[in-house]
């Protein structure tokens, strides 16, 4: 019987070890061949992609059994190999959560409660295998497309509902629609790959895992647009990446998918340019001025890119996630997109990764109208240490904070809009009891400040104003005027700003201010702080006292206020019998 | 504001991918490489000027034996990346953006590295470096310092 051991090779993977597990594993199977020989045993060892389950990074999954080891390293190579042989499970390396085991990956609640489709070959293909992908249904999206005129292409797309995942959530038919009608003889197709949005890294996982997904989208959007040339704009921080997508297109260039005569049907090939670490490099004309080798400043639309982009040619500009969805529409059909859609005004599902203070970090799939609460209590096993969550920052600098109460919200593009966050590329981040909102707030602003091109003044001037505001608040000597001001200083960055980095650069601020207003509140000067100094003995008497609960301290060690908790009632200050409370 | 799309030649268009190059292999932009890109593609020196202070990924002056990349995406910076960068203060006694004055490391702060899951990271030729803390942070550096204490011992 053969079987198939597969090791992620993905970044996380790699970070931890995962190419000298690799190595072990082909090693402790070749030198056990004859044995297995004898038993009628066959092992093949694999790469493979993300599973998306970064928390137990190393992962290997032995198939045909299905069974998931976790937290793998290179000394357990040679035991795998023996359960192989012997056909036995190694119930020490099992994935365990709430007190049980797990055997096989698809039991795992983590994967048994996703949709996955996008993922479906992550974790089970080899990314740059073209059999493999070919095996799995890859190019039966593309030659399906082929066989049908251009505009039924475009007309499915638009059935299916498929929305753009880079976050602005455009209707793909549509953007497809306006570079086909577009004139021009040469047409621009780029795929936005930079990913820049820290918390999110699905689109690093996709092309490292499935980058043929990606091509073939792009091919099926050639043949549907009449674009020529293509381009992918990844992240210079994402080398392996690159890498991978490289090479796929030098495979894809040898087998005649790429080039002057793609199947006979059409002249498309692909550049890859790197960014070179520009957070505003992924709105979509500043990624155009990055092509051409300016400055990453976005430009002033209309013209919209399918009339003047690249060079001045027509241009379309894609999600990886997007262009990855395609192929699997035209060989699904709209409907089965549609299925797996929120129903209403999106189809298919959403990628999401899941990071912070949860207890399963990872890059999961998902329905689109999924509650945020399954996602993170059902299949990310709620938060670490057993904190209280606080709430979830989605959609990175340009999202906003989603308060615990209101998790029941179904994810969607206006479900989340309506909240005063976005979906954006699908980062989630959950925050605990622990973190404070206005720290949070700063540090966005100070990414967005860095961040900023510099080229409009709301969003130059802006977001430093935001921030210094935010700092004095947090210093205790902001005033209920200077949150007004905050807030109508928001609004107008919100409202002028040339691009989307400065238009959604305050959502962090006012979906703060509505969800978290007591924070800030709690913070305005008038009332004193209190800080515990060095004569504390640790009687426990003011913690006992504190009526918000924001002391914190071993018996007889130093204790600590938590300034953010702090209502600056001073009544540790009255009990303490030791003078060790200060008053400023 | 720059006027959009149709200015922009072709041969133009690499010269971020040249820039990239030189970064890469020399660790560092100089002037004089500035100069030369400047006269083989026609483009004014103070256009490549405006490129290379645009995009964090250049260097314009010359970086320590190691660089130790600090990721400052959300995830790493609630679980506390600040905790290496005191580390590498501590023990190296740089801030960011700062070199060391042995020539031995250079701190930097770096957007997202896409391994949220595994925060907080860093990156240290090419290899990330997951969950890291105060004490991880000291070790590695520690180790790297007595490595090159070595090989000049050996020299």
């Amino acid at each position: 019987m053969k079987h198939i051991i597969r090791v992620c090779t993905c970044t996380g993977c790699q970070a931890n070890g995962s190419l000298e597990i690799f190595e072990g594993l082909c090693r402790a199977a070749s030198e056990r061949k004859k044995e297995c020989e004898e038993k009628g045993v066959e092992i093949e060892v694999k790469e493979t992609g993300c599973i998306g389950l970064s928390e137990t990074v190393p992962n290997v999954l032995v198939d045909p059994s299905g069974i998931l080891y976790v937290n793998v390293n290179e000394n357990n190579a040679e035991k795998i190999v023996d359960s192989v042989i012997n056909n036995y499970v190694i119930d020490e390396m099992l994935f365990e959560i709430d007190g049980k085991k797990y055997g096989r990956l698809e039991d795992v609640p983590f994967f048994a409660l996703q949709d996955r489709v996008l993922l479906a070959r992550c974790g089970y293909t080899t990314p740059l295998s073209l059999s493999d992908y070919t095996w799995s249904g890859g190019f039966e999206g593309l030659k399906k497309a082929l066989d049908m005129p251009q505009d039924e292409v475009i007309e499915i797309l638009k059935n299916s509902k498929l929305r753009g995942r880079g976050g602005a959530g455009f209707l793909t038919g549509l953007k497809w629609g306006f570079l086909k009608n577009a004139k021009g003889d040469e047409k621009f197709l780029v795929c936005n790959a930079d990913e820049g949005d820290p918390g999110a890294f699905m689109d690093r996982s996709l092309l490292e895992s499935d980058p043929f997904a990606v091509l073939e989208g792009m091919l099926i959007g050639a043949y549907a647009t009449g674009a020529t040339r293509g381009f992918i704009y990844i992240r210079e921080e994402y080398p392996l990446a690159i890498d991978k997508i490289k090479t796929a297109i030098d495979i894809l260039r040898e087998n005649g998918y790429l080039g002057d005569n793609v199947l006979g049907r059409l002249s498309f090939d692909i550049e890859i340019r790197k960014g070179a670490g520009a957070f505003v490099c992924g709105e979509e004309t500043a990624l155009m001025n990055s092509v051409e080798g300016k400055r990453g400043q976005p430009r002033i639309k209309p013209p919209f890119p399918a009339e003047r982009g690249i060079f001045g040619k027509p241009t379309n500009i894609n999600n990886v996630k997007t262009y990855a969805f395609v192929p699997l529409i035209l060989r699904n059909g709209a409907e089965w997109f549609l299925e797996r859609g929120d129903g209403k005004s999106a189809g298919g599902t959403l990628l999401i990764c899941l990071t912070g203070k949860i207890r399963l970090n990872g890059v999961v799939e998902v329905k689109m109208g999924t509650p945020l609460r399954k996602v993170i209590y059902d299949i990310g096993g709620g938060l670490k240490s057993g904190k209280k969550l606080k709430g979830v920052q989605t959609g990175g600098p340009s999202g906003g904070c989603i308060p615990e109460p209101l998790i029941d919200t179904e994810i969607g593009y206006e479900t989340m809009q309506g909240l005063g966050s976005i979906i954006g590329s699908g980062g989630v981040i959950c925050i605990d009891e622990d973190d404070s909102i206005i720290d949070l707030c700063i540090f966005f602003l100070d990414f967005l400040e860095k961040e900023s091109c510099g080229q409009c003044t709301p969003c130059r001037e802006g977001i430093v104003q935001m921030k210094d505001l935010i700092i004095k608040i947090k210093e205790r000597k902001a005033t209920e005027q200077d949150i007004a001001t905050l807030e109508r200083l928001a609004v107008y960055v919100r409202d002028n700003s040339l691009c989307g980095l400065g238009q959604t650069s305050p959502n962090v601020v006012l979906s703060s201010l509505k969800y978290f207003r007591d924070e800030f509140e709690r913070k305005i000067s008038g009332k004193p702080v209190f800080k515990i100094n060095g004569k504390c003995t640790g009687c426990h008497l003011c913690l006992l006292k504190c009526p918000v609960k924001a002391i914190t301290g071993n018996p007889k060690e130093k204790h600590e206020i938590i300034q953010d908790k702090c209502i600056g009632c001073g009544i540790c200050y009255d009990v303490c019998k030791f003078k060790a409370i200060d008053k400023e | 504001m720059e006027k959009e799309g149709d200015t922009a030649t072709a041969d133009e268009s690499r010269v971020l991918e040249m820039l990239q190059e030189i970064n890469k292999n020399e660790g560092y932009i100089s002037r004089e490489r500035l100069s030369s890109i400047s006269s083989k593609l026609g483009i004014p020196l103070s256009r490549l000027y405006g490129l290379v202070t645009f995009y964090n990924q250049f260097n314009l002056a010359v970086s320590g034996k190691y660089t130790i990349e600090v990721c400052e995406g959300t995830a790493c910076h609630i679980n506390k990346s600040s905790e290496i960068k005191r580390a590498v203060n501590d023990v190296a006694g740089i801030r960011v953006d700062e070199t060391s004055s042995d020539g031995l490391f250079t701190l930097r702060d770096v957007r997202c590295l896409g391994a949220c899951a595994l925060a907080p990271v860093l990156r240290l030729n090419k290899k990330i470096y997951s969950k890291m803390t105060y004490e991880k942070t000291k070790e590695l550096i520690l180790k790297l310092k007595k490595e090159a204490e070595a090989e000049v011992m050996q020299r």
